[in-house]
């Protein structure tokens, strides 16, 4: 073959092969099954007092053309006290929580149905889930909607310490019903917006069987006593997300997202999220950095001290309820370890995941330090928290 | 009456223009971009899931996040 006739023959096969990998990424987009992938992971959340560290396996497989299965397992070892604990005098806690799911995902067209179960055992917690979404692409596959509803039914318990045996004479249950709506939405070749929403219908016991209330012994007084508390019976929730994804000139991506959530127990919430992911060395390798802000204001029957132990019908003290803010920074590596042309393994992939959250509180005090400042005038309650995560992936 | 006239000249221009198909402005063979890995909104979905459960223990607020959580270890 002479020298016009070979480059002829190698741009129409250039011009082929980019055809086909356009095709092959346009189809990717819409109406394809989750990666079949499976993940073992560390993890480890230590902060305020608490540290919880475990595995988790993840793995997700086609069983035929058109149906995925997935299953995951995870193990958390919850040891050490929180500052509620400290108060209380109770001694730290070492106790395990296992969570275990079961999933399929079953493509007709482009529409995905999807179906799942899950359930989280602890000392005291036992919660199970089963949930149900439906996906479809539409106007040529530049938008997919998703429709899901899940229904939990969790049991809470309450342990005798140090023996961790349940009380036989306490048993509450919660009931959780969730509804949600996605839009994932293609605006040009380069960027992509997505919106979800869910609302959370909650009702039964949805306190802490632990946690108590202070209230000041007298008007003007700077000591404390405590109480249990006391929460409404039900909590109804919508959050609102709004998030851009855009593909960069030098081949990474950057994200932004919003999302706003209120309750019916006046909390409101917002959260502000950006990151970008860099490609690096000829794509083997993934560099992710996020950094998110998170502001929410309190519930309305929050106090750090109450003025009585019968100041209102309902009273609570958790500082997950109370008015905080956070901000965390959170850094990632993603790097191939190996690539085959095996079927049943086509790459061999690390990762490293960190997060640094500083959280701060606005009406939530530091009470074990009462005796010095006296209270309702110690210090807000701030501490800062490292979350490490660590796994290997297999594609197959 | 020629105001009427173009109304319902531009009446009939939107529901015939509405029921045309909507062509993808956005061709398939032009979304290379947008199915590469850095694109995905969930890269590592074990991943999303534990920040979705170490946030939604320590925050008021929970959803769309697009993770499914479950248990309380909320101590």
């Amino acid at each position: 073959m002479n020298e016009p006739a070979m480059k002829a023959t190698r741009s129409r096969l250039i011009r082929t092969a980019v055809a086909v990998t356009c095709l092959y990424a346009g189809t990717a987009v819409a109406g394809t099954l989750p990666d079949e992938r499976a993940d073992a992971m560390w993890r480890m959340y230590d902060g305020g007092g608490i540290k919880v560290q475990g595995p988790s396996v993840l793995v997700r497989k086609n069983v035929t053309d058109n149906a995925s299965i997935n299953a995951a397992y995870a193990v958390d070892q919850v040891s050490g006290a929180s500052i509620d604990m400290v108060v209380l005098g109770a001694s730290p806690l070492r106790e395990e929580r296992k969570q275990k799911s079961l999933g399929i995902d079953y493509l007709y067209g482009k529409t995905t149905y999807s179906a799942s179960i899950q359930a989280s055992t602890e000392n005291d917690y036992d919660s199970n889930t089963a949930s149900f979404s439906i996906s479809q692409d539409m106007f040529g596959d530049l938008t997919t909607v998703k429709l899901g509803v899940s229904k939990g039914w969790d049991s809470v318990y309450r342990v005798e310490v140090p023996s961790l045996v349940r009380d036989p004479s306490f048993h509450k249950r919660a009931d959780r019903r969730t509804w949600s709506l996605g839009i994932t939405q293609v605006l040009t070749r380069n960027l992509i917006l997505a919106y979800d929403q869910d609302v959370i219908s909650e009702s039964g016991y949805l306190q802490n069987p632990y946690r108590e209330i202070r209230y000041r012994l007298g008007p003007g007084s700077l000591q404390f006593q405590s109480a249990a508390e006391n929460y409404p019976g039900t909590r109804t929730s919508t959050a609102a997300a709004l998030k851009l994804k855009y593909y960069t000139p030098w081949r990474g991506a950057a994200s932004a997202q919003y999302r706003y959530f209120y309750d019916t127990w006046k909390i409101r919430a917002n959260t502000y999220e950006v990151g970008y992911s860099q490609p690096l060395r000829r794509d083997s390798m993934i560099a992710d950095l996020t950094y998110r802000h998170y502001q929410q204001g309190h519930a309305s029957f929050y106090s750090d001290l109450f003025d009585s132990p019968n100041q209102q019908n309902y009273m609570a003290r958790d500082r997950e309820l109370a008015a905080q803010s956070n901000n965390s920074v959170g850094l990632a590596l993603s790097f191939d370890l190996l690539k085959t042309k095996r079927h049943y393994l086509k790459k061999l992939s690390g990762s490293i995941h960190y997060d640094y959250i500083m959280y701060k509180f606005d009406d939530f005090r530091d009470a074990t330090q009462a005796q010095t400042y006296g209270a309702g005038n110690e210090p807000l309650y701030k501490y800062n928290a490292n979350v490490v995560q660590a796994f290997l992936t297999v594609w197959f | 009456m020629n105001t009427h006239r173009a109304l319902l000249a531009c009446l009939c221009l939107t529901l015939v223009t509405g029921c045309a198909p909507i062509h993808p402005w956005v061709k398939p063979y032009e979304r290379e971009h947008l199915a590469t890995r850095v694109m995905k909104w969930d890269r590592d979905p074990a991943s999303t899931a534990f920040m979705a459960h170490v946030r939604e223990n320590r925050e008021g607020a929970r959803g769309a996040t697009g993770a499914a959580g479950g248990g309380c270890g909320c101590n």
